[in-house]
């Protein structure tokens, strides 16, 4: 038998759901780096980068309810950041390493495993498929750290 | 062509010595380029996976096939990828094909406990009426039924099919298409000659072989025959050994089983084999410029592209320039002429697996796939290339060949763009006692035999250069 997916009808990247509150997506859609989009994958969803965004829970758009003191008294923290504050703000470090995380997974360029990133993007670029500069530029700004310039999966023996 | 010049020149054989001799100036090589740096390398690194050459090998051919398709069943068809397929739509797909059989040998089976197999005994060819095709792009695959030969194709070729998905998820295939020619530039002409041996098998113990070795390097050094003959050997301005330097038994692993201290005084049979060949090429070299190709049984290394021999192995013949130790395969513009070729163990890995009889017809086939050696990874040893895949056709030779066929065999092949290629399938010389002269001006081939005068032709036996 033969595998394949859904015919273009479903969507690959989860939307926003419309139950979410509106500062919710909106908060989504802040925090998608200006100026950057990857070529979508078909069939077409919107940048994929702002459907990943940041990592939230569902709960979090339900409202926070607050029980009473234990029995000992002692009163515990907040059980859920409350709605309404602001996402932590990502460092520069790991906003771009989750864009060069996002480049691995990338299928356009083709197998990421066993070859650097800065390899995968060269190759990219000679075959024509137009990899974002961003990359190559996050790339150099960090030489030598295996982090940024290993792919997703250098430490396992793949 | 070769005799028919030598035929002129009248007969000074058996004459009175004479007090001028009459000397002959080889052609000398108006241009030559070596054109293998893509498949020279340099440092290796073996700690990549194989899906990097499928990858790039589907990237790169993509946009041939695409255009192809266009140009076979008109600019109007859809070109989908698998995973846009609709039920019942007709459109075409590229992608690259992969044969289930299960007559292939397979490590994981053989291994296998609980099947408690023997390993399989090595047949000539492993193909089965039960073989499926499966076409893979990108992100999926999909089993193919349909008007499509499973016993002609491997593993490995990329190709564009036409046709519908069907409910059962099989895909009807109704027309296939290859990437045909690639683009080729137009030959000058000049009057020489390239002569192509393959497969010299010293080292195998048969004293057969080594006078028609020897018989072959005195015609190309013009030490045999008459005038004539060594006016037409002045024409011949390169030598090409397309591979099987040593022979088969030169490989011998007994010496692996037993003690150390029994094989401690035994020599590797190679060694002998080489140092012969060293001679050989220090005559030819002298002379010729030689081209010498590793194959199957050199000491070279075992996956494509195979190498050059090293040079530390002949340091007799190296003191030569005109020796020129190439890789496997080979590519190279002679005069104008591109030569690319292989020492055949491309094409015999294909006709392993393949319905497809003729070694010729399997050669021509890889030059209209536009891929050198389609079953690289899957059986025949590769490098893990990641960048590009060096084996696709950059564009097209005015010669292909190979070596170590059964026998000789040579065809002009015309292609869609007008492109004139010279297919030569080299014949094993250990074996058959043949080489082949080709003819940069008309892009002919002619087989030379050097059979000794034991064999039962009705020929002058010797030199058998009268057609």
């Amino acid at each position: 038998m033969s595998c394949r997916t859904a015919g273009p009808g479903l969507a690959r990247w989860p939307q926003p759901s419309p139950l979410l509150s509106p500062s919710l997506s909106q908060q989504l859609s802040l925090s998608v780096p200006a100026g950057l989009s990857f070529p979508q994958p078909p069939p077409s969803p919107p940048a994929w980068v702002a459907a990943m965004g940041r990592k939230r829970l569902i709960t979090d758009s339900y409202p926070v309810v607050k029980r009473g003191e234990g029995p000992a008294g002692h009163s515990k923290g907040e059980l859920a950041p409350e709605l309404g504050e602001e996402p932590q703000p990502l460092s520069v470090d790991e906003a771009e390493l989750e864009l060069l995380r996002q480049f691995d997974l990338a299928w356009q360029y083709g197998p990421c495993t066993g070859i650097t990133r800065l390899q995968r993007w060269h190759r990219a670029e000679q075959m024509g498929l137009e990899p974002p500069p961003e990359v190559r530029q996050v790339l150099q700004t960090h030489p030598g750290d295996p982090r940024f310039q290993c792919s997703l999966w250098h430490l396992y023996p793949l | 062509m070769f005799s028919e010049q030598a035929a002129q020149r009248a007969h000074t054989l058996l004459s009175p010595p004479s007090a001028s001799n009459a000397t002959f100036a080889r052609v000398p090589v108006s241009t030559y380029t070596n054109s293998s740096q893509s498949f020279r390398l340099g440092e290796r690194s073996f700690s990549r996976q194989y899906a990097h050459i499928y990858a790039t090998r589907l990237l790169q051919m993509r946009p041939f096939l695409v255009s192809r398709a266009q140009q076979h069943w008109g600019d109007g068809i859809q070109i989908k990828k698998l995973c846009e397929l609709q039920p019942g739509e007709k459109c075409c797909v590229v992608g690259t094909l992969f044969k289930a059989m299960p007559l292939q040998p397979s490590i994981l089976r053989e291994i296998s406990e609980e099947h408690n197999l023997l390993p399989q005994p090595p047949r000539s060819k492993y193909i089965h009426p039960d073989d499926q095709l499966v076409l893979e792009d990108e992100l999926q695959r999909i089993k193919l039924e349909g008007s499509i030969d499973a016993s002609k194709l491997v593993t490995g070729t990329v190709l564009a099919v036409l046709g519908s998905v069907r409910d059962s998820g099989k895909f009807l295939v109704e027309d296939h298409c290859f990437a045909e020619l690639a683009p080729q530039k137009p030959a000058p002409t000049l009057d020489t000659f390239v002569l192509l041996v393959s497969g010299l098998g010293l080292g195998g113990g048969g004293g057969e072989s080594l006078l028609g070795t020897q018989l072959l390097v005195d015609v190309v050094t013009g030490q045999l025959g008459d005038e004539g003959e060594q006016c037409s050997a002045a024409h011949v301005s390169r030598v090409i050994l397309a591979g099987n330097l040593l022979s088969h038994n030169t490989q011998s692993r007994d010496s692996i089983n037993k003690a150390k201290y029994l094989t401690k005084k035994t020599q590797a049979a190679s060694v002998e084999a080489v140092k012969m060949l060293d001679e050989i090429l220090l005559q030819l070299s002298a002379s010729v410029p030689v081209d010498v190709m590793p194959g199957e049984f050199d000491p070279t290394n075992y996956t494509l592209p195979q190498q050059p021999l090293h040079p530390c192995m002949f340091p007799l013949a190296t003191a030569y320039s005109t020796l020129q130790l190439v890789t496997n395969p080979y590519q190279a513009t002679i005069d104008g002429v591109r030569f690319l070729g292989t020492s055949g163990q491309n094409v015999s890995d294909i006709f392993r697996y393949s319905s497809m009889e003729d070694h010729l017809e399997i050669l021509e086939w890889t030059l209209r796939i536009r891929h050198i050696s389609p079953t690289a990874p899957d059986t025949l040893g590769c490098y893990p290339f990641y960048k590009n895949d060096p084996f696709i056709f950059p564009d097209c030779p005015h010669v292909y060949f190979c070596g170590n066929t059964p026998q000789f065999g040579s065809k002009i092949f015309r292609g869609p763009e007008d492109q004139r290629v010279l297919l030569v399938a080299v014949p094993d010389f250990s074996t058959t006692q043949t080489a082949c002269l080709v003819n940069l001006r008309s892009l002919a081939c002619q087989p030379i035999s050097f059979s000794g005068f034991g064999a039962e032709d009705e020929d002058l036996g010797g030199l058998g250069l009268s057609p």
